[in-house]
């Protein structure tokens, strides 16, 4: 028995070391370039694992190269604006769908499901065209009106007002003289906030990390994001890693900083998103 | 006033409609019209800088070019190759991961699931320079692989170094690399849901019928896990198929040395963008979406299969 209790231990020892290598590996990059966005050049070369004190030069360095401070800025207003445009029109949607009978419901709810299966870049050039023919060109809007579509964020409203909203609470407030409009904001729209709190998620963390869009839709050096900043960096072999990596930190920590608060809800909401509800 | 309907459900056409217009109309800009737009262009030559009136029919021709050129069949081996690489790697990993840390692991299992889920939420781009960094011929990785090799001394291995991580044979592997750390953590996640869901009672009885854990893995979990892994590979492969941050980063849009690490994805987009052929790619796209719908058929075929299978016995 004894010997079996060993054997056991040392199993569970093994899983322990494999988790753990796992979760290493997984925080090792955004350990590495917080190090190296700290070193001036003679550390990096010399490899040296020990934080530096240049974080802030380096920064202002970054900033002479690439207009990365505006970058930042430009990246959480297009955020901002695409989660509270896919917020509310999903919230909509999503509870017509849910509490109304009209015509054309089950034709429009299949055309909904179809269109999810088709892959994005079947959608690039005619994206183009579009935001080409209405002048959205070098606009932010050219990328944050695109995600007020989230068609997991309307099935999902739909789903939870379902659940969350018994009729009768509707029927009396009918009875009480609210209009439909006045029901849905006053009543439906507090009972969805989980909900909508998963849409937010979902899409803050799409929208900051979008690469694909901003990279057709914006084009001019003073309307980048981030991520084509970033970008810009890997062609250029003259810059610095400790710039490249101070730019890539930052790029990355205002989400990372998200998730430390709040990694519970985060991992919940996004699961439910990459499975689309 | 109106008089209220059964159960809250209403016929009022103009409430649902108006809530209802916001997402409609924009779902009729970006996503409706782009398709049929889209299977559109499929048939025509547009040059975009020509502008709107450089259109012109052509029929199959751009399907044609696309099925005659070896730059997209290349892209096609490519994509496939990362997508079952990096695919049964993230699932193997994943489902282990949540095995172990729902019924192992549990001191410290909050922590360590959030460390293995957090690269899902970080920029490729920012992610893809980091790689370039770490797996330089003089970057991290080398070192590594150089003090390794030296002190165990396998001195055959010693001369193949440093590996060039971003040449012809290297460049798919460091891709698949990347997109396996991004998506090993929430496939974790999914699995760990999956493996909570079963009700304990089972795992009680096969343990009183005298089971150890890995029976308890193979005869309770793996089975009860299918619908996941079923619903879990499907995203996987829709998603992998699709790639295009990573490989286009990786190889600073160049495609890699002989289009080595080039995508689909990402030939449509320098068919569009960098060889002004939107007509083209358009076509490509489609034969994308073509495949894509192909292997979810096949998934769900062969887990029909299966299941049927296991329901005879």
């Amino acid at each position: 028995m004894i010997a079996d209790g060993r054997r056991f231990d040392i199993a569970k020892l093994m899983i322990y070391l494999l988790v753990s290598l796992f979760a290493s590996l997984s925080l090792f990059p955004f350990y590495w370039s917080a190090l190296l966005a700290t070193q001036d050049t003679r550390a990096i070369m010399g490899m040296s694992l020990r934080f530096g004190g240049h974080f802030l030069e380096n920064y202002r360095r970054l900033e002479q190269q690439v207009p990365f401070t505006r970058s930042l800025l430009n990246t959480a207003y297009v955020t901002t604006m695409a989660t509270l445009l896919s917020v509310a029109v999903s919230a909509a949607a999503g509870y017509a769908f849910s509490i109304y009978r009209f015509k054309g419901k089950s034709s429009l709810f299949t055309i909904l499901i179809l269109t999810m299966m088709v892959p994005s870049v079947v959608n690039l050039v005619p994206y183009f065209f579009v935001i080409k023919s209405v002048g959205l060109i070098d606009r932010f809007a050219a990328v944050w009106l695109p995600a007020g579509v989230n068609i997991f964020g309307v099935f999902l409203v739909r789903q939870y007002v379902g659940a969350a909203l018994p009729g009768e609470i509707l029927d009396s407030a009918r009875m009480d003289g609210l209009n439909e409009l006045q029901i849905f904001l006053r009543i439906g729209l507090p009972l969805m906030r989980p909900a909508l709190l998963t849409v937010a998620i979902v899409v803050v963390v799409d929208t900051w990390n979008n690469f694909m869009l901003p990279l057709v839709a914006l084009q001019s050096p003073d309307k980048q994001i981030v991520q084509l900043v970033l970008r810009s960096l890997s062609g250029a072999t003259a810059t610095p890693w400790n710039l490249v990596m101070t730019g890539s930190f930052l790029a990355i920590v205002p989400l990372l900083i998200a998730f430390v608060f709040s990694s519970k809800q985060m991992m919940e909401s996004l699961t439910h998103g990459a499975v689309k509800g | 006033m109106r008089k209220p309907f059964f159960k809250g459900l209403l016929h009022d056409h103009r409430t649902a409609y108006l809530l209802l217009l916001p997402f409609i109309l924009l779902y009729a800009v970006f996503n409706a019209f782009p398709i049929f737009f889209s299977a559109f262009l499929s048939f025509q030559a547009w040059d975009p800088v020509k502008g709107f009136s450089s259109m012109t029919f052509v029929g199959l021709d751009n399907f044609y070019y696309a099925f005659t050129d070896d730059a997209f069949w290349i892209s096609l081996v490519n994509t496939i190759k990362i997508t079952l690489v990096s695919g049964l790697c993230q699932h193997l990993f994943a489902i282990t991961l949540a095995y172990s840390l729902l019924h192992v692991i549990t001191r410290g299992r909050h922590f360590l699931k959030a460390a293995i889920f957090l690269p899902y939420i970080t920029s490729s781009v920012a992610v893809s320079l980091i790689v370039f960094n770490l797996f330089s011929p003089v970057g991290a990785v080398n070192e590594l692989l150089v003090w390794l090799t030296a002190g165990l001394h396998l001195n055959a291995l010693a001369t193949m170094l440093p590996v060039n991580f971003f040449d012809s044979d290297w460049i798919r592997f460091t891709i698949a690399n990347q997109v396996t750390w991004k998506f090993t953590g929430i496939n974790t996640v999914i699995y760990m849901t999956g493996l909570a869901s079963i009700s304990p009672d089972l795992y009680e009885a096969i343990e009183l019928d005298g089971a150890n854990r890995r029976q308890k893995f193979r005869y309770i979990a793996l089975p009860l896990l299918a619908p996941f892994i079923f619903f879990g590979t499907l995203m996987t492969l829709i998603g992998n198929m699709q790639l295009f941050n990573e490989p286009m980063i990786l190889t600073r849009g160049t495609g890699g040395v002989d289009n080595s690490g080039l995508t689909v994805s990402m030939y449509v987009y320098k068919t569009g963008w960098s060889y002004l052929d939107m007509g083209t790619a358009s076509a490509i796209s489609w034969i994308l979406f073509g495949l894509i719908a192909l292997v979810s058929a096949l998934v769900f075929r062969g887990f029909g299969k299966r299941r049927g299978l296991n329901h005879d016995r």
